[in-house]
């Protein structure tokens, strides 16, 4: 399983490159005290993880990981994990990446915490629901997937915003019951996520 | 390694396998042969386990699909490979990972005895460098099992008897085996000590390479000739515009029986032709 997440990380290190260029664009943009760039760790470990899945695809890499001495759910877990491990990476980044940018202007801290933490929900249930759809269809079809994932969710708070009512995010965020209730049901999801995929795999034709 | 199958079936909508017994002696060579679609990789997935839901009972050295340890087995499967955009050296980073005997140095031979660039990204190779690395990379870590999915398609004829030179060293020690699938059949001729002929999903011929080519012949003859032919001496005949081809076995008798008529040695490409194509 070690095998395959440094296999990934070394897919992502291939296009190192590219990614150092947008967080530099993004840097340059947030010194204008534009804060989107505290999306990054979204950004980061979820497209850059799922890229991974699409180089698989492409080497039929997915078939030739079963031939090795990997079992079928450390191939599932290994994605799982490695998702984590870049979500991790990219939150060390965006407060590495705050700290330098403090040294330029003013910076809330806990704004960027929050943010984060944002970031974090919202990274948890896209992967939970979209990761046993890849697994199942495939990247191609996932892709599909994830902009239908993305839009519902962009849909909630388009009709919040409607509404007008986001009063009840800080409210939640202001309550510890709720922030332990959250977290509970985001783990939760996230290993009902990982038992699905790891059947499906299980059962899959290559 | 001893590969046993019994009563394997795997079906799709428009073509089945159908295996009822095959046993594979370690300490063979064994090519399988056939067409396009013959079902020569359906049966390398079954034994890999990329294929998982069919019918019937495969053991690789007596263990079964849940046991095999595939530590002992080096695979080369047609266009299923690492990512192409890792680097040739990322590969020691993961397979030391994954693979409990994979050998640094016994990578890097191969790399150097097949002119491998260890710094380039895999994309970058041609399509007979590639499948090289998929060789090393499949004989790095020591394997006892071979299995190869047109692992020396692409590759030059220099190249190619460099592979089966190195097939040969692999086969040095007594209990190594090789199952290799190959549209170049000439190679097989050559090293394979078993020849396993598929078609439409079903082994059509499972024979020793040298009885093969001994006992095995063809018959190129008019009608006339044709006509004087018993029946049960001809396994396949094919009807060319202008003469006969006839598939026979048991070649030193039937050169008594028939001796006005020469009977040809056959190549694996004319007996697969004849198998396939004739009546």
């Amino acid at each position: 399983m070690i095998g395959l997440i440094k296999k990934d990380l070394l897919i992502i290190k291939s296009n190192l490159k590219q990614y150092i260029v947008i967080c530099l664009l993004v840097f340059f943009l947030s010194l204008n005290g534009n804060d989107f760039a505290y999306f990054l760790p979204v950004f980061l470990s979820m497209s850059i993880y799922i890229s991974t899945f699409s180089y698989d695809n492409l080497s039929n890499f997915d078939s030739y990981a079963i031939s090795l001495p990997v079992k079928r759910k450390n191939i599932v877990k290994a994605k799982y994990l490695g998702s984590l491990l870049m979500f991790v990476l990219g939150c060390l980044f965006t407060l590495g990446y705050a700290f330098i940018l403090s040294l330029f202007r003013d910076i809330n801290f806990i704004e960027i915490l929050i943010t984060v933490y944002g970031g974090f929900i919202g990274i948890i249930v896209l992967e939970a629901i979209l990761y046993p759809l890849i697994f199942k269809f495939g990247i191609e079809k996932g892709r599909v997937f994830l902009f239908v994932i993305i839009a519902f969710i962009g849909a909630i708070f388009g009709i919040a915003l409607e509404i007008g009512d986001l009063t009840i995010f800080s409210k939640i965020l202001n309550n510890k019951i709720f922030i332990i209730l959250i977290n509970l049901f985001i783990i939760g999801l996230f290993l009902l996520s990982y038992y699905i995929a790891r059947r499906i795999i299980l059962k899959k034709d290559y | 390694m001893e590969i046993e199958i019994k009563d394997l079936e795997k079906s799709y909508d428009n073509f089945s396998l159908k295996i009822p017994e095959l046993k594979i002696p370690k300490g063979m060579i064994v090519g399988l042969i056939g067409e396009n679609g013959a079902g020569k990789t359906t049966l390398i997935k079954c034994l890999l386990n990329i294929i998982t839901n069919y019918k019937g009972i495969i053991k690789i050295e007596g263990k079964t699909k849940e046991e095999i340890d595939f530590n002992d087995i080096g695979v080369v499967l047609d266009n299923m490979f690492y990512p192409d955009v890792l680097k040739v050296k990322d590969l020691v980073t993961i397979m030391t990972s994954i693979y409990n005997n994979f050998s640094k140095e016994v990578f890097y031979q191969y790399l150097e005895k097949f002119n491998l660039p260890k710094d380039k990204q895999i994309k970058t190779l041609s399509k007979g460098m590639k499948k090289k690395l998929e060789l090393a990379s499949a004989l790095a870590h020591k394997p006892k099992l071979l299995i190869l999915d047109e692992a020396t398609s692409g590759l030059d004829p220099v190249v190619r008897r460099e592979v089966l030179d190195i097939f040969l060293e692999f086969m040095q020690q007594e209990d190594h085996t090789i199952l290799i699938s190959t549209h170049i059949t000439s190679e097989l001729e050559r090293i394979a000590d078993k020849i396993i002929f598929m078609n439409e999903g079903r082994i059509i011929l499972n024979e020793e390479g040298d009885t093969l080519i001994e006992d095995y012949g063809v018959i190129r003859c008019g009608e006339k000739e044709y006509k004087m032919i018993d029946k049960e001496d001809i396994i396949r005949c094919y009807k060319n515009k202008y003469d006969y081809e006839i598939l026979v076995k048991d070649k030193n008798r039937l050169e008594n029986k028939y001796k006005d008529m020469v009977i040809d040695k056959i190549s694996l490409d004319e007996l697969m032709v004849l198998m396939i194509k004739g009546e």
